[in-house]
């Protein structure tokens, strides 16, 4: 026993005499994710295969920007936006060929935030991004306990969730009309849109040579100003999906034209 | 996602459970027993409960959600609880058409009976819930009930000394959605009935008998002509089918399982109810319109308004005012009293 501990130290004491007479290998490339600024011998150095997208919303009613409780012309309409959020998912490029390569990830848009990170992308030549507005089946039926308070699927205030029809809102509106002219919004309604059938995919032209490890930002113009073409200002404007599906229809037939890509 | 099996339930905290038998004296009908290992009290004719994995039914978690359930801390200002409209002395029910949630406002459904809730296969009478636990939102964020917010009840209870300390000893955790979704669902699995008189006769106990009249109740309830017992079958006298039984030509506002469905052919589809302790969960029907069982009897021996989507077993029945008390009679034998007075459920 005692030889055998012996032998072991001298193994050690030899391995570490061979160690301390080489140069510090290391990567020594800058442009390197495992660049080491101390190594002394270039090796193994690792290069990003992908690239960082981020999403620069900006929210409008029209040519105005949109702020939580201004009031805004709509259509000839006065209009007070108390609340107005958009669940966005599933951002993905597309290139010549139509092949999508996606990012996994879930924005809550709200007016007050503009910068939302989705993810990282295989680096390659894009021609368009797609995004879906609204919640992917298997996840808009799932269980928003399962996620932690501050992650957009988690539980919201206010809350962006039906529990009676289990699933997410996809888009929640509270506001206030001006529909009898006379200078106040007097008539709250609500426009709460969810159920996967009213999922839609957002298509915009936006040509992107994605380089690996470079960092993008697209930015993207939201007009609500949009959401409101063809619905009929003086009539009932609140919809909860189910209970209004004539509105309902109006609105999720509008949710691809809220989206341009900012001049 | 689910998976049934028997729900044996082993009591590694001595402790706690010298606690709970303190608080509740320990009565036969206690959920638990004196001993290292308990059994959830689970019917014998009753099927396997089907439990997530993800919420075992663990006593201090059934503790806890029982805590929460008799608390009115959970509507937007602290006025009523959970039990304000499920009573346990009513079989966890209300006997108001509607029941009067927060400032007294009232919701468009007559309140159901939780009793063997655990083995419902979706929630509420149009089916719109997955799951126990995804249900605790409904009423805590609907203005009609609690009118509260999940995300502003966990800021409460954080900020509860009792609740922070609870919620740390079941789950380890401050309280957050997944530990109250979770508590809740659980104590609610636990409310299980099913030691009626008719339960008692039907597993053939020593001394279970039934009158002559209840007899022929029971006799005229599973007859094909009648066919109750078509929608109304299986250990908890419901076949979980949403059906039209014919109680409007118009449903108004509320489509029932349509609301959800958005099909047509879904107008006035209600998930079909227990009949377990009927007697003392009137008013009936979805919206509570129907006052008594009488009433109720008279609904189905006329056979239906008539509505296009109504369920082809509605028929005309022919009644004799005889076989109504009859059956009247065999459905009181439905009521469970060992459950209506178990106190173990009861905060």
């Amino acid at each position: 026993m005692k030889n055998s501990i012996n032998i072991l130290a001298v193994i050690g004491f030899t391995s570490l005499m061979m160690v301390s007479c080489t140069k510090k290998e290391g990567c020594m490339d800058p442009n390197a994710t495992n660049f080491d600024a101390t190594a002394e011998k270039d090796c193994c150095c690792e290069y990003a295969t992908t690239f960082d997208l981020k999403l620069n919303l900006e929210s409008y009613v029209g040519p105005t920007a949109l702020a939580e409780g201004g009031t805004y012309n709509v259509y000839g309409t006065e209009v007070q936006f108390d609340l107005v959020q958009m669940y966005i998912s599933n951002v993905r490029f597309v290139d010549a060929a139509g092949n999508e390569v996606a990012s996994d990830s879930y924005q809550l848009v709200k007016p007050e935030n503009s910068e939302y990170s989705v993810g990282s992308f295989e680096a390659g030549n894009y021609t368009k991004l797609r995004f879906d507005v609204g919640i992917d089946s298997a996840t808009n039926h799932a269980d928003p306990s399962l996620y932690p308070l501050n992650d957009p699927l988690g539980p919201q205030f206010p809350a962006m969730h039906w529990s009676w029809d289990a699933g997410y809102i996809f888009i929640r509106i509270d506001a206030k009309a001006d529909q009898d002219g006379d200078g106040t919004t007097e008539t709250a309604f609500e426009m709460h849109i969810g159920r996967d059938v009213n999922l839609r995919t957002v298509e915009l032209d936006l040509p992107l040579d994605g380089a690996a490890g470079n960092s993008y930002t697209a930015n993207i113009n939201i007009n609500w100003l949009q959401f409101f073409n063809g619905v009929d200002l003086g009539g009932a404007l609140t919809t909860h999906t189910g209970d209004n599906p004539a509105l309902t229809a109006i609105l999720v037939e509008n949710i691809t034209d809220l989206f341009s890509i900012a001049e | 996602m689910s998976t049934p099996r028997y729900v044996h339930i082993i009591l590694t905290m001595a402790g706690l459970l010298g606690l709970l038998l303190s608080v509740d004296g320990c009565t036969e009908d206690n959920l638990f027993e004196m001993g290292g290992i308990s059994t959830l009290d689970i019917p014998a004719n009753f099927p396997d409960m089907p439990v997530p994995d993800d919420n075992p039914m663990l006593p201090e978690r059934i503790e806890l959600g029982r805590a929460l359930f008799f608390d009115p801390i959970l509507s937007v200002d602290s006025s009523v609880s959970c039990a304000s409209c499920h009573k346990p002395e009513w079989a966890f029910t209300d006997h108001a058409s509607f029941s009067a949630g927060v400032e007294g406002r009232l919701g468009f459904r007559n309140a159901p009976t939780l009793a063997n809730v655990a083995w419902a296969p979706v929630m509420l009478m149009d089916g719109g819930s997955p799951t126990l636990e995804q249900q605790v939102y409904v009423p805590l964020e609907d203005p009609h009930e609690m009118d509260f917010n999940m995300v502003l009840l966990t800021e409460r209870l954080s900020a509860n000394t009792y609740y922070t300390q609870r919620f740390q000893a079941v789950f380890g955790t401050a309280p957050d959605p997944f530990g109250i979704t979770r508590a809740l669902a659980a104590y609610q699995r636990s409310i299980i009935s099913g030691n009626s008189r008719f339960d008692r006769y039907a597993r053939k106990e020593p001394g279970a008998t039934l009158t002559e009249s209840e007899e022929r109740g029971r006799e005229l309830f599973f007859s094909p002509e009648l066919s109750c017992s078509s929608c109304h079958n299986g250990f908890h006298f419901t076949s979980w089918e949403f059906i039209n039984n014919g109680l409007y030509t118009d449903y108004g506002l509320d489509s029932g399982r349509a609301r959800i469905t958005a099909q047509p052919n879904d107008v006035g589809k209600f998930r079909v109810p227990t009949l377990r302790n009927i007697a003392v969960t009137f008013p009936y029907m979805h919206d509570g319109s129907l006052p008594d069982l009488e009433a109720v009897i008279d609904h189905y021996d006329n056979g239906g308004q008539g509505h296009p989507n109504q369920d082809a077993r509605i028929k005309p029945l022919g009644l004799t005012s005889e076989q109504k008390t009859d059956l009247l009679h065999f459905l009181y034998t439905l009521t469970d009293n060992q459950f209506l007075r178990n106190t173990s459920l009861v905060e």
